[in-house]
């Protein structure tokens, strides 16, 4: 009686052995945060017909939350012609870290949306994924003097991009008050 | 007279009415002691919901006779042991032996009777059978069958028990007798227990903090898997449920044991696998709404009439699709979401699952044991570890989670029952825990470490004609450290939560039929580390959420009462309940919104206030011929934060169920079949705080199901077949408790069949 008891008892104890998982980490030591693709940057780079540079920033270098974020105002000429390349960064580890490649690399499922105040001013993309504009590179037209805002938005897309800014999931929007004088 | 007392209180209810209408039959049989197969005489014989009942004789036989063919309840109590719960079929004179687990040194004393209702609890408690009907539903749809209780959902596949508008941290879950411990601070964070391990789901309305601990505020959820066998040999049951929307398909396995060689030996094994594809609403799929769950457990007792122990692992594996439409990047996603009529990431019907999606797990181990101290006392410890890991993935990250949760828990706990006299017990008690929580990915919650210690003792005493009453005391030690790495150094924050509670109540059996019982009680709960450090969007609702660090405990008083009518074609119970809630930790909108790179997000933050619930839950069963029967339930909540003079968000509505059900004359025993109808009208909810959501509540609704249901005897064992249709008019509606009202319909028509054999 008492084998067939630990024979009994053997199989159940095995089950149980190999059972059970383990906490791989250890309470008292946390891990760094580590958000992928945390985008806190957005810079907006554009050059007139005459070659010279401008430079716009929105960023919130801590995140959301905590600090209000630091916003640039875009002072534009009236009845000019601009490109502008738009980089996003993120800034919130010890150095800069460039997110404009990942979405160079997976163009195809992302678009950027540009949604302007004034008909003053008109944006087309200039860039292509081979089949739909992706909106890094664009074009910026202004005519009469105005006030006004643009909101730039970055939309992930995958499998569910139709070169409109409605299907997927907004990554990035902000915006920039704008002033063509 | 004396009265038994019974070890755990239990009602039991749902008899189903039966065919013939001569009432002739009769059930007689031998009550015999479990071990040493010495006869009971004095065992307390009843048929539930009927008035019929008889104690055995000196040779332990009874006989009771006046029955009705279909199916019965039939409870056997004897003193100092569990009363026991038998469901059998009467076509036919029969004969139903009973195998109480007895304590012969207790039989001197006893006297009997006569009978009652057996209700031996203060508290309000009802117990479902998870039977055919249920089987293949989450947890938490089984329970709302229950008046009062509802289901706090994310989606059609993520469902969580909520009782009296009260879920999550404020609800006790206990499965298997262990306090079911993983991320349930999460909305969207169902209970990781598999629903065929369960043989019958309890649930206890109102504050029961001073038995189960914090936490249990508006109630506790008990999950208790069935008996181990009594018969030697080797039996089991097989189950196999499929359904249409989705295109669902369960089966589940179960095999238990115990052989001539050991007699104190039993074994059990089971298992369930479930695959689910992407579910429907009336008018278009959801795209990634599948899920797939993999679970089992092993069971093992070693136990005599003195002495036992039980050792026993579970494991629980969930795959589950997060609905595309509703992971959305801000508040203008949100809106196109809404003002879309049908969901802008379309889809057709697939069973594989994409991110973003969730990956759980759960296990959980326990060893338990138990020695009779002398003749009236009994000593229960349990030792249980749990493991949970919860990696949620989104559309960025496809091979490592964005963030994961890994969180382990030791319980132990020490239960010492006591008869000190024929009509009174006493139990004391002490409880330990201690907890490890570790995160990876983006920050929602710290790393912690947590521990609890409890005390407690309850005495149960019977007194005069029919009265009995509960009473009870507790005090609970919460310890809590938070680490949080700050750069190289690692900050450290200690939380101390001390708390007594306490309950007090009556029973009381007016006559045959009337029964009324009142309870008070104080609960309470430590702030849950969401609550205190969360500080980041909540993606699923696009929203930013900020905790409080300075939030104090939550206590409640809560109060009671309930009457009880049952009598051969008529059941009546009605209670109110108020639950008064001092520190409430609610989330209240907080002005400006939050500016990020994903645009501005409406902010909320954890408040403490003074709320106020109160409501009436009310069933009444009539059945105007044997087989017919009408049931009817309603649930009536009102929730008031005080401070803010305003309503309480997220609570259920006003709602009526009505269920019609025939059972068809038997054929010479060897058939059952039932047939019924069911309708459910749920009110909108238009008592919602102001300025707390974007978008208003949705319309009341009132949906309709069939179901049929027929047993067949085999030669393979008994087999029951299942036949149910849920939204039968494939009603377009929104429900206010899930949090998907945002994105897309409920579920459309859905048609289930299930085959169960036991064999």
């Amino acid at each position: 009686m008492k084998t067939t008891l630990i024979k009994y008892l053997l199989i159940p104890s095995i089950i149980f052995s190999v059972g059970c998982k383990r906490d791989k980490g250890d309470p008292e030591d946390p891990l760094d945060h580590n958000e992928e693709e945390l985008i806190t940057t957005v810079e907006l780079h554009f050059t007139n017909s005459i070659g010279s540079h401008i430079m716009a920033t929105w960023s919130d270098i801590d995140g959301p939350g905590g600090m209000d974020p630091l916003i640039d105002s875009l002072f534009l000429d009236t009845n000019s012609v601009y490109d502008v390349s738009i980089e996003f960064l993120n800034e919130s580890g010890e150095e800069a870290e460039d997110m404009t490649h990942e979405i160079e690399e997976e163009d195809d499922e992302h678009l950027i949306c540009f949604d302007v105040s004034s008909d003053n001013l008109t944006i087309d993309r200039t860039d292509s994924d081979g089949t739909f504009e992706v909106g890094l590179m664009s074009k910026w037209t202004t005519s009469e003097a105005t006030i006004g805002s643009v909101t730039i938005s970055l939309k992930h897309q995958p499998d569910v991009k139709d070169g409109t800014c409605v299907p997927g999931e907004t990554d990035v929007e902000v915006t920039f008050p704008m002033v063509i004088e | 007279m004396l009265r038994l007392i019974a070890c755990i209180p239990l009602i039991a209810f749902a008899i189903t009415a039966s065919a013939q209408n001569d009432c002739n039959l009769t059930v007689s049989g031998q009550v015999v002691d479990e071990h040493d197969g010495s006869v009971l005489s004095y065992a307390d014989i009843v048929i539930l919901g009927t008035n019929l009942g008889t104690i055995s004789n000196e040779l332990g036989y009874y006989s009771i006779g006046g029955l009705c063919a279909g199916k019965l309840i039939i409870a056997c109590s004897h003193v100092g042991c569990e009363p026991i719960y038998d469901t059998i079929e009467v076509s036919q004179n029969i004969v139903h032996n009973f195998y109480p687990e007895h304590h012969a040194e207790l039989l001197n004393a006893v006297r009997i009777d006569e009978k009652k209702t057996p209700i031996r609890s203060a508290v309000e408690m009802e117990t479902i059978e998870y039977q055919e009907r249920q089987k293949g539903k989450s947890l938490g749809e089984s329970l709302s069958s229950i008046s009062g209780v509802n289901t706090l959902n994310t989606g059609a596949s993520i469902s969580k028990p909520m009782i009296h508008g009260l879920h999550s941290n404020r609800l006790l879950v206990l499965n298997n007798g262990v306090r079911q411990e993983g991320q349930q601070w999460g909305n969207e964070h169902a209970p990781e227990i598999d629903p065929f391990i369960a043989d019958e789901l309890t649930v206890i309305k109102g504050a029961s903090s001073v038995r189960y601990g914090s936490d249990a505020i508006a109630g506790v959820v008990l999950v208790s898997p069935k008996a181990m066998t009594d018969s030697f040999g080797i039996g089991g049951a097989f189950d196999l449920v499929g359904q249409t929307n989705g295109r669902c398909g369960i089966s589940a396995l179960m095999f238990e044991g115990s052989h001539k060689q050991i007699e104190a030996f039993r074994w059990r094994v089971q298992g369930s696998i479930k695959k689910l594809g992407n579910q429907q609403a009336p008018d278009y799929f959801l795209k990634n709404t599948g899920l797939e769950e993999w679970n089992f457990s092993a069971a093992t007792s070693f136990s005599d009439q003195k002495k036992g122990v039980e050792l026993y692992y579970s494991q629980f594996n969930t795959n589950l699709g997060i609905f595309s439409a509703s992971h959305i990047g801000n508040l203008s996603d949100l809106y196109r979401a809404f003002e879309a009529n049908e969901p802008i990431e379309s889809s057709g019907f697939d069973y594989r699952i994409q991110p973003p999606f969730q990956r759980v797990s759960h296990e959980l181990l326990k060893a338990k044991g138990f020695i009779n101290t002398g003749s009236k006392g009994r000593i229960e410890i349990t030792y249980a570890r749990q493991y949970n890991l919860r990696e949620e993935y989104d559309k960025h990250s496809m091979d490592i989670p964005a963030l994961s949760f890994e969180i382990t828990t030791h319980t132990t706990d020490l239960n010492w029952r006591y008869q000190h006299s024929d009509r009174a017990n006493l139990t004391l008690g002490v409880s330990a825990l201690m907890q490890d929580n570790t995160y990876s990915g983006r920050f929602f919650i710290p790393n912690f470490k947590k521990w609890s210690n409890g005390l407690f003792a309850i005495e149960k005493v019977e007194f005069g004609e029919g009265w009995l009453l509960e009473f009870g005391a507790r005090f609970d030690y919460v310890q809590q450290n938070v680490f949080i790495r700050n750069d190289e150094a690692i900050d450290q924050y200690r939380y101390i939560f001390q708390q007594p509670s306490g309950t007090i109540g009556v029973n009381r059996s007016i006559g045959k039929y009337w029964v009324w019982r009142s309870n008070l009680g104080i609960a309470w709960r430590p702030p849950n580390v969401s609550e205190l450090y969360s500080n980041g969007l909540h993606h699923g609702s696009a929203t930013f959420e900020i905790g409080d660090t300075n939030l104090l405990q939550e206590v409640s008083y809560s109060w009671d009462s309930e009457i009880q009518y049952v009598h051969r074609k008529f059941e009546f119970q009605a209670s109110v309940y108020s639950n008064y809630m001092n520190n409430f930790i609610n989330l209240q909108p907080r002005f400006p919104a939050t500016l990020t790179v994903r645009g501005a997000f409406p902010t909320f933050e954890y408040v403490q206030t003074n709320a106020l619930l109160y409501g009436i839950d009310a069933k009444a069963v009539y059945s105007p011929i044997q087989s017919l029967k009408i049931t009817s339930t309603t649930s009536i909540l009102r929730a008031k934060d005080l401070n803010a003079k305003d309503w309480l968000a997220q609570m259920p509505a006003d709602q009526s169920k009505l269920e019609l059900s025939y059972s068809i004359p038997n054929m010479k025993g060897e058939r059952e079949v039932n047939l019924g109808a069911n309708s459910i009208w749920v009110n909108k909810q238009w008592r919602v705080p102001s300025m707390s959501d974007y978008i208003g509540p949705p319309n009341a609704y009132m949906l309709f199901g069939l179901f049929a249901l027929a047993k067949v005897k085999t030669n393979f064992g008994e087999l029951g077949i299942n036949f149910e249709i849920n939204n039968l008019f494939n009603q377009r509606y929104r429900n206010y408790l899930n949090r998907y009202r945002y994105y897309s319909d409920e579920l459309g028509r859905n048609t289930i069949l299930r085959l169960s054999l036991k064999f």
